[in-house]
């Protein structure tokens, strides 16, 4: 527990470094939010540069829409501050501002089953006060077909409602955009497709914090991914960093087994789960260079060094706490 | 300027996306005042109905709001008068009202559809005034259609009626519904549930007309802040006027209830 407290602690404030001298563009500070006894969301510090893209991760339950509901101003934090390309959320005309240059995906639109998609477009950019310039756009890119936005919506599938959804949250060019799960429902086409989107909306330098429980999606998209557990930040790294942080898996296979080769792998530092089948043997190592200066030494016939995947960080953060300290 | 923008396109909005349902409370209610019009001789005229309301009881007639002495006679006026206190016209308009307030407000937030309107520069109070402009607006439908369809009825009856003092009746019945639907935004301001906020509001309008007709409530000093103790349509269909205290009451209602509904909205989490 104190380390990952220690490791959140040591990524907020690396990214303070990272973003000091420009106004951070997704801005927590101490943020808490209490239901009576029930603490939805604790002590949540976290900065997001602009133009940078944020995955959030989190099992169900986690805290994700909780905290996506208090960057919005949707919920008052019982404690700290939450501030929007540097507006004060708890300000009633600075939240205005921000939320001009903001745009939502949520992950339930709620969309009026009676109206047709054409008009919600419409009516939502009448009230964002910017044009949606980038509306066609995005309809060609997600292949949404002219008559499926003059349908009610209640008879659009899901998919389509929720392209539908993507385009109200985009068509209006935002600096900042907040997306909560918007890949449920989408067929694998439209998913590459909002990537595509998504990746051009990145490189014109707005921000982007995707929240997603699909690990593969933050992994193929984000610069960092912030991890939250029972409602607090367990990690905000970079990727990269989170995975030389964790174990790789090894899979070696000598020439010959003798107790030695055993004695040696068991007394190598940072490892776990040595395990041998025939001539084949894996196990998880936490000091890459103590074991490659091992292996140069042994009989080696064949090795394999895996780099952790964006799974193997999630489930480390993810495991009962039992089975993290065993 | 740009506020009031916003609760125009929240009003113009909501009701695009509910004029089939005010289409069906109009039609509902127009059809229902047409009906007792027309079949006032087919039910056996004035003497019929004259010796069926005579044997009502002092408390069914307190509870129909009747007129308080009978002797002096009950006629065709008097008759369709009470087609403004009938329970299903006064059903009708507090159901609408209720609906309205619990589906603006706790429905919007169950749906989800909230957040696509507040995530933009939309204040919270532009959100719940155009909600309430619209059940307004949509209360007053209700009661003209209901002028309306009595107006059409009558001309099928040989007696030279006041209309425009039912005109009158309707307008005061369009008071009442939105008094009523001030009551329920403000408890609908409080939920997130449309169950619950529902439930609540139909309780308020339910138990606010039963303490008006408990003489020992009806006749207190605090009587007066009932809506439904200012609705008497056979008096304005008798007299031609409409009480102005009445009218301030029910506008209090309407006003302080949107208001109130505004501030608890505006400070309130949205989940």
């Amino acid at each position: 527990m104190t380390r990952t407290r220690s490791t959140a602690l040591g990524s907020y404030l690396a990214a303070m470094v990272a973003v000091n001298g420009s106004t951070p563009a997704i801005a927590l500070q101490s943020v808490s939010k209490r239901y009576g006894d029930f603490e939805a969301v604790s002590d949540l510090n976290l900065r997001v540069a602009a133009g940078e893209v944020l995955g959030f991760l989190g099992p169900n339950g986690a805290g994700k829409t909780t905290t996506i509901r208090l960057l919005l101003g949707f919920l008052r934090p019982t404690a700290g501050a939450v501030h929007l390309l540097g507006h004060d959320m708890a300000a009633p005309k600075a939240a205005l501002q921000a939320r001009s240059q903001l745009g939502f995906v949520p992950d339930v639109a709620g969309l009026d089953p009676a109206a047709t998609g054409k008009w919600l477009l419409d009516e939502l950019a009448r009230l964002q006060r910017r044009p949606p310039v980038d509306r066609n756009r995005l309809i060609d890119a997600l292949e949404l077909r002219s008559q499926d936005l003059r349908r009610p919506m209640g008879q659009l599938s899901r998919g389509t409602r929720q392209k539908i959804n993507i385009v109200q949250g985009m068509q209006h060019r935002p600096d900042l955009l907040i997306l909560d799960e918007p890949t449920e429902g989408l067929d694998p086409l439209a998913k590459r497709a909002l990537f595509g989107l998504l990746r051009e909306t990145h490189a014109r330098g707005a921000t982007i914090f995707f929240s997603s429980h699909v690990l593969s999606e933050v992994e193929e998209l984000c610069d960092r991914v912030a991890l939250i557990r029972s409602g607090r930040l367990a990690a905000v790294d970079r990727i990269d960093d989170l995975r030389t942080q964790m174990q790789r898996r090894v899979t070696v296979q000598f020439a010959n087994n003798t107790p030695e080769i055993e004695q040696q792998l068991a007394a190598l530092p940072g490892i776990s789960t040595l395990t041998r089948t025939d001539n084949r043997w894996q196990f998880l190592t936490g000091d890459l260079m103590a074991t490659l200066r091992l292996l140069a030494a042994l009989p080696v016939v064949d090795v394999a060094i895996e780099p952790p995947s964006l799974e193997d960080i999630f489930l480390r953060y993810y495991r009962p706490e039992e089975q993290r300290h065993a | 300027m740009h506020e009031a923008g916003d609760v125009w396109l929240i009003f113009r909005s909501t009701l695009r996306r509910k004029r089939m349902s005010l289409f069906w409370f109009a039609l509902s209610v127009a059809a229902f005042h047409w009906l007792v019009a027309v079949s006032f001789p087919a039910i056996g005229g004035m003497e019929a109905v004259t010796s069926v309301v005579r044997t009502f009881p002092e408390g069914l007639r307190t509870l129909l709001k009747l007129a308080p002495n009978l002797q002096a006679g009950f006629g065709v006026q008097d008759y369709l008068a009470f087609t403004w206190i009938h329970p299903l016209f006064i059903g009708l308009g507090a159901a609408f009202v209720v609906s309205r307030a619990s589906d603006g407000l706790t429905g919007e937030i169950e749906r989800g559809s909230i957040y696509l309107v507040l995530s933009r520069p939309v204040q919270r109070w532009t959100f719940v005034l155009g909600k309430a402009l619209e059940m307004t607006l949509g209360a007053g439908v209700v009661g003209l259609t209901a002028w309306i369809g009595l107006a059409v009825g009558v001309t099928a009856l040989p007696y030279d009626l006041p209309l425009p003092n039912y005109l009158l009746a309707a307008a005061m019945a369009w008071l009442l519904f939105a008094a009523l639907g001030g009551g329920a935004f403000l408890i609908a301001s409080f939920f997130s549930r449309t169950s619950i906020g529902g439930a609540l509001a139909i309780a308020w309008t339910l138990i606010s007309f039963v303490l008006d007709v408990i003489p020992l409530i009806a006749n207190s000093s605090l009587a007066w802040l009932n809506p439904w103790h200012h609705y008497f349509p056979q008096e304005i269909v008798a007299t031609g006027r409409v009480d102005p205290f009445g009218v301030i009451v029910l506008l209090g209602w309407l006003l302080g209830g949107v208001g109130a509904a505004v501030w608890i909205f505006a400070r309130r989490d949205l989940a």
